[in-house]
């Protein structure tokens, strides 16, 4: 990794204007952003997870104790190391029949939400979430479709809405077809995840309009959308009651109320510098979810605000990064993939912290790399290393403008643009060739 | 522009949740802080060490020890089964009943499995617990109370409840209860959602302040001189129950107050009703607590203050003409027939009539004012809880019949300790005392806290001339030649007075074959040292008189008393001379 950092080739910042990608190249301050997120999300986690019944480290046992994170942690960021280094064009749609790359993807994570519906296949967990229980020897890991379905829904997206003479403007062979196969995705993963659901429901929609589809296209289908997600919230008690919660001018702190409450107690006890590192107490049962849904707010104890705020930063800082390596991305497919892996990351962040801090209702989306998960934080690590191999193919300078054509509305606007959108995909193929 | 805007967005969301990261904690941080303080912290507890009760010459007989507990926190205990056979057999507890216990208390965080265990016990304890790995039993050190003297004096001390609060149930322990409680202490600790210890605030410790010790009159040597005669008297004689009471003449100090049947501070209570009711029984002072007709030992108070008053002497001969003799539509007996007896034989030979024909000479009116005097139909003050003022009604009930009952013990219900209190005055210079049986109260670091080790005088009964003269003559002739003969000793001239009372039963008056036999007397007779009582309450066999079964006990007690106190035997012409025949 020290050798890529220096590598001038991975970064934004080199000098050299031309499309220089070496094999394997890829954007370290991603790899570096995230390692920090996921280092920290370690040191946090098992602070949150002591125990005053158990032990704090147990090596036979090791994947029930705090450190499973830890463990869990290095090989995400293993895994984002070597996915980034590969070549995020191999999922590309750039020639008819290449479209079973990103699809099988898809198609893949489709069949997994379906078969964990059968009974005894998965199990259910906190009465919403479903997942297949995995078993190695003695070490259990279980696995949610749902957070394949992220990572392959953009994937999907990004190849579908980029494929040759695609056109996201015309509601049959474009729009259509893009957002049937995302709905149908969103509507398996409805089932067992709304939260994750909802977050998928809106990176495609965002990428749809960035692909170019039609305002009128798309707020039809927000409109659906909303009154589907509405339904779904009022045909399920417990998340009209969050909803209620969320909305009542004093919601009972012993009940209903007792999460958010005990989440605002930790963040504010900590002050601005915070309890110090273990020191906190809201983890020692007061606030459930403590190293899930709300590592933050276990953070903010024994960090203080000022670690909240550091870890908001490194969000904001990884948006940038996503941004500019999408905006400098060598083709339309990378420059969509890459905005829609940053937007998915950067959205679950701020709805977390939303959620922590009791701006929007209770709803159980996780803070991207820092809560404790095994199986989501290898998938995030795979999100992960996509961006950063997108960050890699980067050319020097902003490609979004000329280059936007090429999958956005209007092209018979201007006819010009056209033939640059061809050099641009012919010198693309050229660079991909020359390596 | 497109991404810009959507990006854009979630740029400003994300500096949205940052915002409102730093209001939480500009706006409502002191608030929260506040709550957060409130929920984290728990105060617990530090017992203060109960204080000691020592006595007079500051033996310990109580003490407090930290004895080995076990108790169980069933809400970490996996397998209630398998945990309570494995550890019931070392305990020596019914398995069966222990697992119900944890089943019914599953929920409780702190269930209480057997106290006191022996340094045996508590090892073969550990060693299951550590190999089966029952952590859901812990061991705590707890204060018990302890008794070097083997429940000497119990019921002096009393007896506290066996648990933590260590609350004083009877006695001295109860009496004294917050003297020798102390105050707890409080420590404070940050605890988790369960109230379980995570670290002490140790800034806000509040020390205990410990029990103070309270010093008693009672001496150990002579209450265990008094416990040992009065129990082989209660079993020599099958008395339901016996009182023995030694005291200082010269101060109203009790020297041994002991009632047996007894029991043991650190028995246990039955559950069963009946023996339940028994053991209650047995823990009751009766000493203080029980009143009844003292018969004959009655006698010197009405004697000695007609003495006083001038309305008899000692010499004065008396026509007895019994054995029975009609006062109105009234027969009083005699034992023996007497034609007639010089004043102080009324005493010695404990003549009814005589008594009879004083009390029609008095009056009703002195009588009662001379009973009241003594302190009769009064608590005397002693400081003990349950304490009886005896039966003595007002003057204004008294009825002819009172004339001749009162004189010689009848119609009046007494404690052991009345009697006792009020013979002090008589073995002494004629003054009442306040009967004390605490000295003082002393804190762990010296400070006194409580000193009533000074006597109390409550009032002059007789003159100085006319205790004296009544000890020598009246009482101390009834142990040489009367009735009292038992209660003599060698080396010390004993007085005395005996009393055989039928014991009247509440509806169904005297019981035919129910009797008290007690002896109340002191020695010497020149300077009285102890003053000692002992009622044998319905004895079983044919022996029933107080002269008999009570004088000997106490002769034994005054013998004994008197060698612990170190009292030089009084040379034979002092005592042979002094009381002209």
């Amino acid at each position: 990794m020290a050798e890529a950092m220096h590598a001038p080739t991975s970064s934004f910042a080199a000098r050299e204007p031309a499309l220089s990608a070496a094999p394997g190249a890829y954007d370290w301050v991603i790899v570096f952003l995230v390692g920090t997120l996921m280092t920290l999300g370690a040191v946090i986690v098992y602070s949150a997870s002591v125990s005053i019944d158990a032990p704090a480290m147990n090596w036979q046992q090791w994947w029930r104790t705090p450190l499973r994170q830890g463990v869990f942690a290095v090989a995400a960021f293993v895994l984002m190391a070597l996915v980034a280094r590969t070549d995020y064009r191999a999922w590309a749609w750039d020639e008819p029949g290449q479209g079973w790359r990103a699809g099988g993807w898809a198609l893949l994570a489709g069949l997994l939400l379906i078969i964990v519906l059968i009974p005894g296949v998965g199990a259910e967990r906190l009465g919403a979430q479903r997942s297949f229980s995995l078993r190695l020897g003695q070490v259990a890991l279980s696995f949610q479709p749902s957070e394949l379905a992220k990572p392959a829904l953009i994937l999907w997206l990004a190849a579908l809405l980029t494929r040759p003479r695609a056109r996201v403007d015309d509601v049959t062979r474009g729009y259509l077809p893009a957002l049937g196969s995302a709905g149908l995705l969103i509507g398996l993963t409805v089932i067992e995840d709304f939260g994750t659901a909802a977050l998928m429901g809106v990176v495609a929609m965002a990428m749809l309009f960035w692909a170019g589809a039609r305002w009128l296209h798309l707020g039809v289908t927000a409109l659906v959308g909303l009154v589907a997600g509405l339904a779904l919230v009022l045909l399920e008690p417990y998340r009209w009651q969050r909803v209620i919660t969320f909305f009542s001018a004093n919601p009972d702190p012993q009940r209903e109320g007792y999460q958010v409450n005990q989440a605002l107690i930790a963040i504010g006890s900590g002050g601005w510098l915070g309890r110090g590192l273990g020191a906190g107490v809201q983890k020692y049962d007061y606030l459930p979810q403590d190293n899930n849904d709300f590592i933050l707010a276990i953070l903010c104890e024994e960090l203080g605000i000022a670690g909240g705020l550091a870890v908001i930063a490194l969000f904001l800082l990884l948006l940038w990064r996503g941004w500019l390596i999408s905006r400098r991305a060598p083709d339309a497919f990378g420059r969509l993939l890459a905005g829609g892996l940053t937007l998915t990351i950067c959205l679950q962040a701020a709805f977390n912290i939303g959620v922590v801090t009791n701006s929007i209702p209770t709803k159980g989306i996780s803070l991207p790399f820092v809560s404790a998960g095994g199986s989501g934080l290898l998938f995030l690590g795979v999100a992960a290393g996509l961006l950063a191999a997108v960050g890699g193919r980067a050319t020097s300078r902003d490609t979004s403008r000329d280059t936007s054509r090429d999958t956005s509305r209007d092209t018979s606007r201007d006819t010009s643009r056209d033939t640059s959108r061809d050099t641009s995909r012919d010198t693309s193929r050229e660079r991909k060739r020359a390596t | 522009m497109r991404m810009h805007l959507v990006l854009g967005l979630v740029g400003a969301l994300l500096l949205a949740g940052a915002g409102k990261l730093a209001w939480v904690e500009y706006a409502r941080g002191g608030e929260l802080r506040a709550q957060a303080q409130a929920q984290h912290t728990a105060s617990m507890v530090v017992p203060a060490q109960r204080g000691d009760i020592l006595d007079a010459r500051g033996r310990v007989l109580v003490g407090s020890v930290r004895r080995p507990m076990v108790f169980a926190d069933p809400t970490r205990i996996a397998d209630v089964r398998y945990a309570a056979y494995s550890v019931a057999p070392v305990l020596e507890l019914d398995a069966a009943a222990l697992e119900r216990t944890l089943r019914e208390r599953g929920d409780a965080q702190y269930v209480v499995i057997k106290r006191d265990l022996s340094d045996d016990m508590l090892r073969a304890f550990e060693q299951v617990r550590d190999s089966r790995r029952l952590w859901g039993f812990r061991v705590q050190n707890e204060s018990a109370r302890d008794y070097p003297y083997g429940g000497l004096a119990a019921h002096v001390v009393g007896f506290v409840q066996r648990d933590t609060s260590q609350a004083g149930l009877s006695g001295i322990e109860q009496a004294y209860e917050r003297v020798l409680h102390g105050v707890d202490g409080r420590r404070w600790a940050t605890v988790d959602r369960q109230r379980r210890r995570l670290r002490p605030l140790t800034e806000q410790y509040e020390p205990p302040l410990d029990g103070a010790t309270v010093v008693l009159t009672i001496d150990a040597g002579i209450q265990q001189a008094a416990e040992k005669h009065l129990r082989e008297a209660v079993e020599k004689f099958s008395v339901e129950w016996g009182a023995a009471l030694v005291m200082d003449p010269r101060s109203g100090e009790v020297l041994a107050l002991a009632v047996e049947p007894g029991f043991h501070p650190l028995d246990t209570i039955p559950p069963d009703e009946k023996l339940k009711h028994r053991a209650l029984e047995r823990r009751r002072n009766r000493a203080i607590a029980d009143a009844f007709e003292p018969g004959s030992i009655f006698k010197p108070f009405v004697a000695s203050a007609a003495l006083d008053a001038g309305i008899v002497r000692l010499d004065e001969w008396f026509e007895i003409n019994g054995p029975r003799r009609a006062f109105g539509r009234r027969t009083i007996q005699d034992v023996h027939p007497y034609a007639r007896l010089q004043f102080f034989e009324v005493i010695s030979k404990s003549s009814n009539i005589g008594m009879g024909l004083l009390g029609q000479r008095a009056g009703n009116a002195r009588l009662s004012e001379w009973v009241r005097r003594f302190g009769f139909g009064q608590l005397t003050g002693i400081g003990l809880p349950g304490e009886s003022a005896g039966l003595l009604a007002d003057l204004d009930q008294w009825t002819s019949f009172s004339t001749q009952s009162i004189p010689i013990g009848q119609e009046i219900s007494v404690t052991p300790l009345q009697m006792l209190t009020a013979f002090c005055a008589l073995s002494n210079d004629g003054v009442l005392y306040r009967p004390r049986i605490v000295r003082g109260v002393v804190r762990t670091d010296g400070t006194v806290v409580e000193d009533c080790s000074q006597p109390v005088a409550v009032r002059r009964v007789v003159r100085a001339e006319i205790a004296h003269e009544f000890r020598q003559r009246a009482l101390a002739e009834t142990v040489r030649t009367g009735t009292g003969k038992g209660a003599a000793i060698p080396g010390y001239q004993v007085f005395g007075k005996t009393g055989t009372a039928q014991v009247a039963e509440r509806g169904r008056g005297y019981t035919a074959g129910s009797y008290v036999g007690s002896f109340v007397g002191g020695a010497p007779a020149g300077e009285p040292r102890v003053a000692v009582l002992v009622s044998l309450y319905k004895p079983g066999g044919r022996a029933y008189y107080g002269g008999t079964i009570a004088a000997p006990t106490a002769g034994r007690i005054i013998g004994d008393a008197l060698e612990y106190l170190g009292v030089q035997p009084e040379s034979s012409a002092e005592f042979g001379a002094a009381v002209p025949r």
